[in-house]
């Protein structure tokens, strides 16, 4: 059996081999042919031109019916003569096709067999089934009619009785209520719904509950969760350092457009387009994050056109899947193996996003870490916040210009004392001298240090310093760092090196906890080597700093400015470095100035100075002023004052969330054709264009996304109503009636249920895309209704229950799981909306991978936030949370409308021993000892009941009773066992429960929420 | 979805269920049925050939190693400390937005001294002692080369073949196709260690050891050297072993309940899950405790190697995982993404890597398990010749260059003693035997058997690869 038709042929098998052999059923092209074809062929005589080998096309009827020399590929009805046949036959191995340098597998027998029988019965041809509009066909007609709750049913119904099979019966109301709840809002039923429902004997019972559970705001919640995986939604920008963004205000409109029932067809045009409808609302403009969603690389370095080129892929390729159904992202670099879309035309599609007003590498993060174009969301606190700190920066900047007024006359008075003026130096007192590496510091009477002991590569000096008592230091603008020669040290320098050398690599000055915010280092002498930056001074530079060769033996001093200026009521700390190996500094002196003109004046402005005021030039002039007016202290004051309020203004506005968006720039961009997809390989110019094998745009319609959006939902479009369907019918069934929901082109699989398909693709349509309508014409089918029970039989017929002959069985989604367990314990908030949450993920994750070594990155939410739905998760996409990517939620990288289900005993560990999945056994096992009877057994029963709204079996219970018996007894002889599994987690415990039970019941809960029936639902 | 897989998968059910009547017992089932099971076997017909090799340890060097300071030897540079790099060499190639303002592009030679080694006579920097005196068992390939320019896109090419995130990593590949030869650990392990030349440096992503479109449990398990090994493998506190296994027996009992009503395989695969993470938390465990590892072994790999969470404690993680069956075993090392700097920071990054690698060999070897084990050392892409930032004769950055660089390999189905390809005088370009980073994936899945273009995965209508639709097995260096 070959690779393309499997699934379908596969079950063909298996059905006919449980039936006497029968004359071969007629071929269906579309169904049989094509898919064999499109999977051996086409990638060689299919639509891509530039790849087409002989000038052979099979994709086409007149490319395979035509004749070529003298042959022709097929020839209805004459099997004999038809090439294709004899191309394919194993009996020339070496003329066979497909060759086997093509990667392709050879057709089996089966394969062949089939080919033969369609040309035999004439070679009908048919163009792709899901490129042809569904026509609404009829319902069929069906033997057991009372079986038929809705036209669903009928189709489901028909297909069982040609395959000569009974549907399962209804599954009972209890299961039933658990399965709904659980499909329509991501969570079990509670025991009052349970208990409700079972007594309503009403024979719209069940309608009821469905309508409960689509008005609930719990659906919109559950409705979200596939639409973030196929919008790729995530709060990080997903490249390298994966930085933070904000996109929860587009989370929260896809919740509330599913709760308030937004049609389908409005839904995508708000979220493409949006911001094109005339007088767009706030909504609006936050429903196009959608394709702001995609990952975005501000690596530095990134090239900003190749990553604008990948965004664009992005999106282009996300709404080929999402609306279309289609690959389109193959045309990327060549034409379309299987499906008819050209290179040009993804480029065409494309093209639609080219004129976003932004950056392909992002250009600059607003506030909330979102790159333009952004959005402020209204937010009227906040914004009177901004508005206040205006108010008060008006008046601080008014202060300043009044001070300007005065700065010219101040100016004047200074320039002739400039170069002559020495600053008043306050000499600090040392204290608390310290040094590592084995140095030793020795305060001397003036006031100076000398160092001795070890000579260790680098050491850093530590002392405390104080002003003469009394003496609070206000407005202290540099600090002075003298180096002193000594006749103790080589030489008679100021350093232990030879000759007295020493360099100073570092200086830090700190009141408590604050480090000074230093700036400016000027000195009266430095070695040609020197680098003056001790302050600033990154992990990764070298260890330069300021010597004084060959002037060693002569005092010198460099002056260290503050940036804001310092009055400290506390002392002051210093460390000063001396890591430049040979040359430790040996005798040093710090003092204090508050003088407004503390540093030695730099060349280029004594330079300025020493020329008379009339002959400089304008040039000069303003440098002059430019370096003067920092330095007066009532300007510098005032100053300080507007750039502190600049700074609380930016605090404040940066609170106010921000949402990307889209807009149009003015002038478009030119779009090309990139050849082999190289964003630097710009081939022919396009413009916006649909798929020209598609339904045409309306000529007036505009050549903008609102265009194309509304061309995806115009009903003549075959694929988009089909392929929504089918995404609904697998969030049901886990499988859609098109398996490969991302697929619908050539080598997607064909549909189990064609007809039922375009049925409900048409009634969408129909209903104005009433997407709450849809849902419940599903769940309210016998179909869904079945139990999921099966015969080995039955399961060896039809393993993945492709006929629908019972009910789904499906396990339940990361997110569900990780709800129910908040559900049943009780924790769960039910609080929508707002900032991702980040509940318990094990210590050390992000760090681990981060770029930042030491460097905290994960912060833990608190209190209810830790039990909030999962769809309110922080999605960090680099590190996702594991408890959710262990059972298979996508990575949210890219657009994703199927996901994996797989079972793993990393999903075991994670259930057993999360301490998430604790804390819940420890609040359910609480709520079993309160509320669930007096016994054991009773209390048993009641937590399977509430865990799988069945009602427990006795041969269960009794083996929860004997494991909960056990255990007890082993806590009862170990109490410090059993308060140490209570204390997992923030709730608060229940202290007037007994220790060793409520662990005991504990540990039984956690049993009951690893069972396969409580992840699944069956 | 693969289709033929399936389509055995099915077989296989229906072969059993047609049996289970007459006698096979549900666990019998389950060991046929859970995909870890299927796992354990890997695909149908794979290998395609006889494997030299059975197992892969690749130690990725993550942000990129300096070639020019480490293997390809440049001694005409010295001459040309300063000069301007040519345009003839440069050729109008796009560089990075880190130097693309640059307006000169100083020729900054290494500071290293080279020497050849070995039989082979391969050229290794002062700065690889360690890795020198293993020459004859490594071929050092000079000339590979890469697409991307920035880390993130580069790092998951070379580990996807792919720029863009979405595609399955190697080890996923060869976890599913081979699967493992141990019931009690993963099959693809990844452990992370950070460089002490610069600390801070390029971050890593989950996605370089995910599945991609390939099933979850074919991702690679992260062993972590603080908290747990792996995620969640400690029972909580106040659960110790008998309590875990009187827990699991009832989960046991209560799901073959449910499997008898609803006959679902997937409760018996579920059941096979439960047992194989209780063995795990044994296994794990005995793995990570070095405690019983002679002195011998720290003193080959070197004193770090007792400090958990460095690269040579990796290492010898790393040996203890390939003899016990574990597929693919995935080191990253953080810490070589030297922009600035050059001679501060490449020399305590081989201060961690050079004696550690090249002790995995010889351990490997005095093992007799160098034969069959498949071992990469290597960065996502190579480094300019041209100083990035300022020059002097002792100091230099250098810049992203994907036009070449080295990367040695050993082991199972390599050629060892040999240095392959040329590059041109400044290490800028390829002048002899160019090697695609898919080509070098496709001659290392050459060796553990597998035809890469026949390891592939059908989604979204294609069947996806590794390589691509790229990639050529490059002969000479198969032993």
């Amino acid at each position: 059996m070959m690779a393309k038709a499997t699934p379908y042929l596969s079950l063909l098998v298996a059905l006919l081999a449980a039936r006497p052999a029968s004359p071969a059923p007629p071929v269906d092209f579309g169904r049989d042919v094509r898919p064999i074809l499109s999977d051996r062929c086409f990638s060689c005589h299919g639509p891509d031109e530039s790849n087409r080998k002989a000038g052979l096309r099979l994709d086409t009827e007149s490319g395979a019916k035509s004749i070529r020399g003298t042959k022709t590929p097929v020839i209805p009805g004459d099997p004999a003569n038809s090439e294709l046949l004899h191309r394919i036959a194993p009996d020339n191995p070496a003329r066979r096709m497909p060759p086997p340098y093509s990667d392709r597998k050879p057709l089996s027998e089966k394969e062949i067999a089939t080919l033969r029988a369609w040309i035999e019965q004439g070679a009908k041809w048919q163009s792709h089934w899901s490129f042809n509009a569904p026509v609404r066909p009829a319902e069929p007609a069906v033997k057991n009619a009372v079986w038929v709750r809705n036209p669903v049913d009928r189709f489901i119904l028909a297909r069982l009785e040609r395959e000569n099979l009974a549907p399962s019966p209804e599954t009972d109301k209890a299961r039933l209520l658990r399965r709904v709840t659980f499909d329509l809002t991501g969570l079990p039923p509670t025991l009052p719904e349970l208990d409700a429902f079972l007594a309503d004997r009403s024979p719209d019972a069940y309608n009821k509950v469905v309508d409960r559970l689509l008005a609930s705001p719990r659906y919109g919640e559950r409705m979200a969760v596939d639409w973030l995986d196929a919008a790729r939604y995530a709060d990080t920008h997903g490249y390298q350092t994966d930085p933070a963004k904000e996109m929860w205000p587009w989370r929260d409109w896809v919740i509330n457009a599913f709760n308030r029932n937004m049609p389908y067809n409005q839904f995508t045009v708000e979220q493409l387009a949006g911001d094109l409808l005339p007088n767009p609302t706030v909504e609006q403009k936050i429903a196009t994050g959608f394709q702001r969603n995609h990952r975005i690389n501000s690596e530095t370095g990134s090239i900003a056109e190749e990553f604008h080129a990948e965004n664009l892929v992005d999106r282009a390729s996300t709404v080929g899947t999402v609306w279309l159904g289609l690959t389109v992202g193959c045309a990327r670099c060549h034409d379309h193996k299987y499906d008819p879309i050209p290179t040009r035309e993804f480029y065409s599609l494309f093209a639609f996003f080219n004129s976003v007003d932004e950056a392909g590498n992002g250009g600059s993060a607003d506030g909330r870490g979102n790159f333009k174009p952004s959005m402020k969301l209204p937010s009227p606190e906040l914004e009177a916040q901004v508005a206040a700190k205006d108010a008060e920066l008006k008046i601080a900047r008014a202060k300043l210009a009044e001070i300007d007024k005065a700065l010219a006359a101040k100016q004047a008075d200074w320039q002739p004392t400039a170069l002559s003026y020495q600053p008043k130096w306050e000499i600090l007192t040392p204290a608390n001298l310290k040094a590592d590496n084995g140095v030793t510091l020795k305060a001397l009477p003036d006031g100076s240090i000398l160092t001795g002991g070890a000579m260790p590569p680098a050491a850093i000096y530590e002392l405390t310093a104080s002003t003469p008592p009394g003496k609070t230091l206000r407005n202290i603008t540099a600090f002075r760092l003298e180096l002193i020669p000594d006749p103790t040290l080589p030489g008679g320098g100021s350093g232990r090196g030879v000759d007295g050398k020493g360099v100073v690599t570092l200086f830090e000055a700190k009141v408590g906890n604050r480090k000074v915010d230093l700036g400016r280092i000027t000195a009266d002498f430095k070695s040609e080597e020197s680098e003056l930056n001790l302050v600033v001074r990154p992990a990764e530079q070298l260890k330069r700093g300021w010597g004084l060769n060959p002037e060693t033996n002569k005092p010198h001093y460099a002056v260290i400015e503050t940036n804001r200026m310092l009055t400290a009521e506390k002392d002051i700390t210093f460390r000063i470095g001396s890591e430049y190996e040979g040359a430790q500094v040996g005798r040093f002196r710090i003092s204090v100035t508050d003088s407004e003109f503390p540093e030695v004046v730099p060349d280029e402005m004594a330079l300025i100075l020493r020329q008379p005021a009339a002959e400089r030039s304008t040039k000069d002039a303003d440098a002059l002023t430019k370096y003067f007016v920092t330095h007066p202290v009532d300007r510098r004051t005032a100053n300080e004052a507007v750039v502190a309020l600049e700074g609380e203004r930016r605090a404040a506005e940066n609170k106010i969330p921000s949402t990307m968006v889209m807009s149009e720039m003015a002038a478009p961009r030119d779009t090309f054709v990139l050849m082999r997809g190289a964003y630097d390989k710009p081939g022919d110019k396009v413009t916006p264009a649909v798929l020209s094998f598609l339904p045409p745009m309306p000529a007036d319609a505009p050549r903008n996304r609102l265009g194309l959006a509304n061309w995806l939902v115009d009903p003549a479009n075959p694929l988009t109503a089909r392929v929504t369907v089918n995404r609904y019918w697998q969030m049901y069934f886990g499988t859609g009636l098109v398996k490969t929901a991302e697929d619908f082109g050539s080598q997607g699989e064909a549909p189990s249920h064609p007809e039922l398909l375009d049925w409900l693709a048409t009634e969408f349509v129909r209903t104005g895309w009433d997407v709450k309508a849809m849902q419940r014409l599903i769940v309210t089918s016998a179909a869904y209704r079945q139990s999921s029970v099966a015969t080995s039989a039955m399961r060896e017929r039809d393993p993945e229950n492709r006929l629908i002959a019972r009910g789904p069985r499906v396990r339940l989604s990361a997110e569900m799981i990780r709800d129910q367990s908040l559900s049943v314990s009780g924790l769960l908030s039910t609080k929508m909306g707002g900032v991702s949450v980040k509940p318990y993920q094990p210590e050390g994750l992000w760090e681990q991978l981060s770029a930042f070594p030491g460097r905290k990155l994960f912060e833990r939410s608190k209190g209810e936030d830790l039990w909030r739905r999962s769809v309110y998760s922080y999605w960090k996409r680099t590190v996702p949370p594991p408890s959710l990517t262990i059972f298979d939620a996508p990575t949210r990288e890219a657009c994703v409308v199927r996901r994996q289900m797989s079972s793993t005993p990393l999903q075991a560990l994670a259930l057993l021993n999360d301490e998430m999945y604790i804390e819940t056994s420890r609040k359910f096992a609480e709520r079993m000892l309160k509320e669930g009877g007096t016994t054991p057994e009773e209390r048993l029963a009641w937590a399977i009941r509430l865990a799988t709204a069945r009602p427990a079996a006795d041969s269960e219970v009794k083996i929860l009773v004997a494991g909960l018996s056990k255990r007890l007894q082993q806590y009862r002889s170990d109490n410090a066992s059993a308060e140490k599994l209570l204390s997992a987690g923030e709730s608060p415990r229940d202290k007037a429960l007994d220790t060793a039970e409520l662990a005991a019941y504990t540990t039984s809960a956690s049993v009951i929420l690893n069972l396969d029936e409580v992840i699944t639902r069956q | 979805m693969n289709p033929l897989r399936e389509h055995q998968l099915m077989l296989t059910r229906r072969h059993l269920f047609g049996r289970a009547a007459t006698g096979i017992g549900t666990a019998a089932l389950g060991s046929l049925l859970a995909p870890q099971a299927q796992a354990a076997k890997g695909l149908p017909g794979f290998p395609n050939f006889a494997p030299k090799a059975k197992r892969v340890i690749y130690l990725h060097q993550s942000g990129a190693p300096s070639q020019m300071d480490l293997f390809d030897y440049k001694p005409g540079l010295t001459k040309r400390f300063a000069e301007e790099l040519p345009d003839s060499i440069r050729m109008g190639q796009r560089l990075t937005g880190m130097t693309s303002a640059q307006k000169k592009f100083p020729v900054a030679p290494s500071v290293y001294k080279f020497a050849q080694h070995g039989q082979g006579g391969a050229w290794f920097s002062e700065l690889l002692p360690h890795t020198a005196k293993i020459a004859d068992d490594i071929c050092v390939v000079r000339s590979l080369f890469t697409e991307a320019i920035n880390h993130d896109p580069a790092i998951t090419f070379i580990q996807t073949g792919s720029q863009v995130a979405g595609r399955p990593c190697f080890g996923s590949w060869v976890s599913y196709g081979l699967g493992c030869d141990t019931d009690d650990l993963p099959a693809f392990v990844v452990m992370i260690s950070r460089g002490t030349g610069r600390k801070v440096d390029q971050p890593l992503y989950d996605r370089l050891w995910g599945s991609g479109f390939l099933p979850t449990a074919y991702q690679g398990v992260k062993f972590r050297s603080e908290g747990d090994p792996v995620l969640y493998l400690s029972n909580p506190p106040g659960i110790d072993t008998q309590k875990r296994r009187s827990m699991l027996d009832d989960i046991r009992q209560l799901n073959e309940i449910n499997e008898k009503q609803f006959g679902d395989p997937e409760i018996v695969t579920r059941i096979r899950q439960y047992e194989m993470s209780y063995r795990m938390q044994t296994s794990v465990p005995e793995l990570t405790d070095l405690s019983k590892e002679p002195a011998s072994t720290f003193d080959l790999y070197g004193p770090d190697s007792r400090k958990p969470g460095t690269y040579a404690a990796n290492c010898v993680l790393a040996r203890r995982l390939a003899e016990r069956g574990v597929r693919f075993i995935q080191l990253y090392h953080m810490g070589w993404d030297h922009h600035e700097g050059v001679p501060r920071q490449l020399p305590p990054q081989c201060m961690d890597t050079d004696q550690a690698s090249a002790a995995l060999i010889t351990d490997l070897k005095q093992r007799g398990m160098l034969d069959d084990t498949l071992i990469v050392w290597g960065g996502e892409f190579g480094r300019t010749v041209y100083c990035q930032g300022n020059l002097s004769p002792e100091n230099y950055g250098r810049d992203h260059h994907p036009r070449c660089f080295s990367v040695w390999m050993a082991g199972g189905g390599i050629k060892g003693g040999v240095s392959y390809g040329q590059t041109d005088d400044y290490s800028y370009n390829i002048t002899e035997n160019p090697v695609h980073v898919h080509d070098m994936n496709a001659t290392l899945m050459h060796c553990l058997g597998v035809d890469h273009t026949k390891l592939t995965y059908r989604y979204q209508g294609r069947d996806f690869r590794l390589t691509d639709v790229h990639g050529t097995v490059v002969k000479e260096l198969l032993a």
